[in-house]
């Protein structure tokens, strides 16, 4: 048929050209946010049944005999039988089943002794750890409600609920449960902590290793394979050590360091749907008595997804196409002025300045050469307008400084209190990180002026090179939750561009309004 | 004779200069290059009265080598910019520049400036020096420390057990701070940290 690809387009495409809104950005971003969404589903889910195990309070042996006598067909090391040494090949001596006195009761010998396996004892346990079930569950809905809050928080609270979920499900045996929350354990604060080193090469090596040692635990454990204790062992300290390291940075430290912990008020509808779902289960649980664990997982699984999949259909036209759209605009945008600044500045300006030294040694183009003085005031002006030089020259500090002088020369007191590192680049944050914060805050200013009639405008920042805090204040009238919605819908106020470039660089945002002016701060950690 | 070194990365405004600056009798160029690397090794030549130091190099930022290079013995310098703003000329004044001019600016300023500066003057014109002391309150963490600790009511000799430094240090810190600021006493400047909120934002109490 007709002339090849290659033939039409005259070349081949190399990667992104063709769709901008594909860039490894926009998805990486995405798919950060599908996965921890994905994580704390499946904590909730394990939360819940642990908690109907608990609930229940029955253990699982996990043996298999010949019967009515004879030897031990296999032995499961999820059941607790395996932890009293009962292992295939043992002859049974005796058995009892669960409704006679005293509850199920195994007993077995071979060449080391006899071995005695009992329900009662397990059974006491697993209802005893209960509080722990709960706290998981807690977790796992903390976790939901921080999606949308405070996603640094996200992994920390999935590590810990699985942590907890792995204790009840662990003793009560159930195979299928029990080895999906145990790996978790395991494998997700380590995999958490990996995903914060900035070389790629060394997240790889580390994904791979534990999710190698992952799945050579699972294939011991469902082999009953006797190198199991060795192995669970490991993957024990690893989900502990690991949970305890993830704590530690995500939460305890940034407290520690004085950083505040940045808590948002969480959506009233997400709350509201989390507790709905859990309190609800729970009630199941109780008054209808659903034992199968695997009926209530489909159960709070499809309950879950429900409103994700409607919410996640809903977002898809909107966000997939016209955020992304709009973020890429806005990324091509200051691109193309910082080119064209860089331009101005290297190529007419300096050739301007070197003709202008000529034109001083004419003592009669003296006219020729002020005029040309003017034209360099002009595309000073018009660099200046398109990217402060200020900015990438001394950082961010100075730049909010720049923006007071120069709205001050509007006739508005805009003043700045900033605490900055100075000019040193590698003292500083990152160069996009600056330029997002700084245009967040030109954002803010324009608006105190243009459309709050501010009549003060205080600028503070507080920058170092692993966080910034920015926030604009006015005394204007004040852009409350009401005008916000208004604005957002009509489009103006840059509410959105705000938005989006604080999305961009991953920094919290928040917009604070009442009658007596309005607050924007903009909050960044490395 | 004055011996004038000029870098700037830009061959035409190197030639620009280099032959304005020939026609002027007391004034003669020694050294030109285009680097910071060139620009470190001709602060430390003692056989150079006034080097014209441009801003944006390739390798590097004119004025952060000022700043990483302020407590060593070097060459004056007069900073010569495309761009100014009172930003540019406080932070060249902070790092101990003694003059800053805009590329553009008449021969004839240029060469007072250089007069000046090899003289063991400063440049600076009162018009700069007025601007540079924007209404807005920069501090750099170390500043920020220190006022904290006035505020707090400390005493010189306290402030510098608790930052780690000397007396004298902490003196000059804050001699430094009251000419930039306009201000007269300790006691003016913890009462404008408290009124005009310097201390609000974090680390101590969130921005609230």
């Amino acid at each position: 048929m007709g002339a090849p690809w290659h033939g039409l387009l005259g070349r081949t495409l190399v990667r992104d050209e063709g769709f901008p809104h594909l860039s490894r950005k926009a998805i990486g971003y995405n798919v950060r946010r599908a996965t921890q969404v994905a994580l704390v589903v499946v904590v909730f889910v394990l939360g819940m049944a642990a908690t109907s195990a608990v609930i229940e309070g029955s253990a699982v042996a996990g043996v298999e005999t010949e019967l009515p006598r004879g030897h031990v067909l296999a032995v499961s090391p999820a059941g607790f039988a395996w932890r009293d040494g009962i292992r295939p090949g043992q002859l049974v001596v005796a058995l009892s089943d669960t409704y006679s006195e005293g509850g199920w009761r195994l007993e077995t010998i071979d060449g080391s002794g006899t071995h005695i396996s009992r329900e009662a004892g397990f059974d006491d346990a697993l209802r005893s750890t209960s509080p722990l079930a709960i706290l998981a569950l807690v977790a796992g809905g903390l976790g939901m409600v921080s999606i949308r809050t405070h996603r640094r928080w996200v992994g920390a609270l999935a590590a810990i609920g699985l942590a907890l979920a792995a204790v009840p499900l662990g003793l009560q045996g159930e195979p299928v449960l029990s080895t999906a929350a145990m790996a978790g354990a395991g494998f997700v604060p380590a995999a958490v902590l990996a995903n914060a080193l900035t070389s790629l090469r060394w997240r790889i090596a580390v994904w791979t290793t534990i999710g190698t040692f992952t799945c050579a635990w699972i294939l011991v454990r469902t082999t009953a394979d006797p190198a199991y204790e060795t192995f669970e062992g490991i993957r024990a300290a690893a989900a502990a050590y690991g949970t305890g390291a993830l704590v530690a940075a995500t939460i305890v430290r940034p407290a520690l360091r004085g950083e505040g912990l940045h808590v948002i008020r969480p959506r009233l509808v997400d709350v509201v749907s989390v507790a709905v779902v859990g309190g609800a289960s729970l009630i199941l649980l109780f008054f209808l008595h659903l034992s199968a664990a695997a009926v209530f997982v489909t159960v709070s699984a499809a309950l879950l997804l429900l409103p994700a999949t409607r919410y996640a259909g809903r977002r898809l036209e909107r966000a997939v196409l016209a955020d992304l759209r709009a973020q890429v605009a806005q990324e091509v945008s200051e691109a193309e002025r910082a080119r064209l600044a860089r331009e101005l500045h290297d190529v007419p300006l300096q050739e301007l300045s070197s003709v202008i030294r000529h034109l001083d040694a004419v003592p009669e183009a003296r006219e020729e050469a002020e005029r040309l003085r003017t034209v360099a005031t002009q595309l000073r002006e018009t660099a200046t307008d398109l990217r402060p030089p200020v900015l990438d020259d001394l950082g961010l500090g100075a730049a909010l400084d720049f923006l007071a002088t120069q709205a001050t020369a509007e006739g508005v007191h805009v003043t700045a209190t900033v605490t900055d590192p100075g000019p040193d680049p590698a003292a500083r944050p990152p160069t996009n990180v600056e330029l997002a914060i700084f245009r967040v805050a030109q954002e803010a200013v324009t608006n105190a002026l243009r459309h709050a009639d501010a009549k003060s405008v205080q600028i503070s920042g507080l920058v170092s090179r692993d966080t910034v805090t920015v926030t604009v204040l006015d005394n204007g009238r004040g852009l409350t939750k009401d005008r916000q919605r208004e604005a957002m819908k009509a489009g103006r106020l840059g509410l959105a561009s705000m938005r989006r470039r604080a999305e961009a660089i991953d920094a919290d945002l928040t917009v604070a309004g009442s009658t007596s002016g309005t607050e924007v701060a903009v909050r960044w950690r490395r | 004779m004055i011996r004038v070194a000029i870098i700037d990365d830009h061959p035409l405004v190197i030639g620009g200069l280099d032959r304005a600056l020939s026609s002027v009798k007391d004034i003669r160029v020694v050294a030109r290059g285009g680097t910071v690397a060139e620009a470190r090794a001709i602060l430390a030549r003692a056989d150079v009265d006034v080097l014209l130091l441009d801003i944006r190099l390739p390798d590097g930022n004119g004025l952060v080598l000022l700043s990483s290079t302020a407590n060593e013995r070097r060459c004056p310098v007069l900073v010569l910019s495309s761009f100014e703003t009172p930003q540019y000329v406080s932070t060249a004044l902070r790092f101990g520049a003694r003059g800053f001019m805009l590329k553009t600016a008449p021969l004839e300023d240029l060469v007072g400036a250089i007069r000046a500066v090899a003289a063991g003057g400063s440049a600076f014109t009162a018009e700069q020096l007025l601007d540079a002391n924007t209404r807005s309150i920069r501090l750099s963490f170390r500043e920020r420390q220190i006022v904290q600790l006035i505020v707090a009511g400390r005493s010189n000799e306290e402030i510098a057990g608790a930052i780690g430094s000397s007396r004298k240090t902490v003196e000059a810190h804050l001699t430094h701070l009251y000419g930039r600021l306009g201000i007269a006493s300790r006691v003016e400047l913890a009462l404008r940290a408290e009124r005009d909120g310097w201390l609000d934002l974090g680390p101590s109490g969130d921005a609230r």
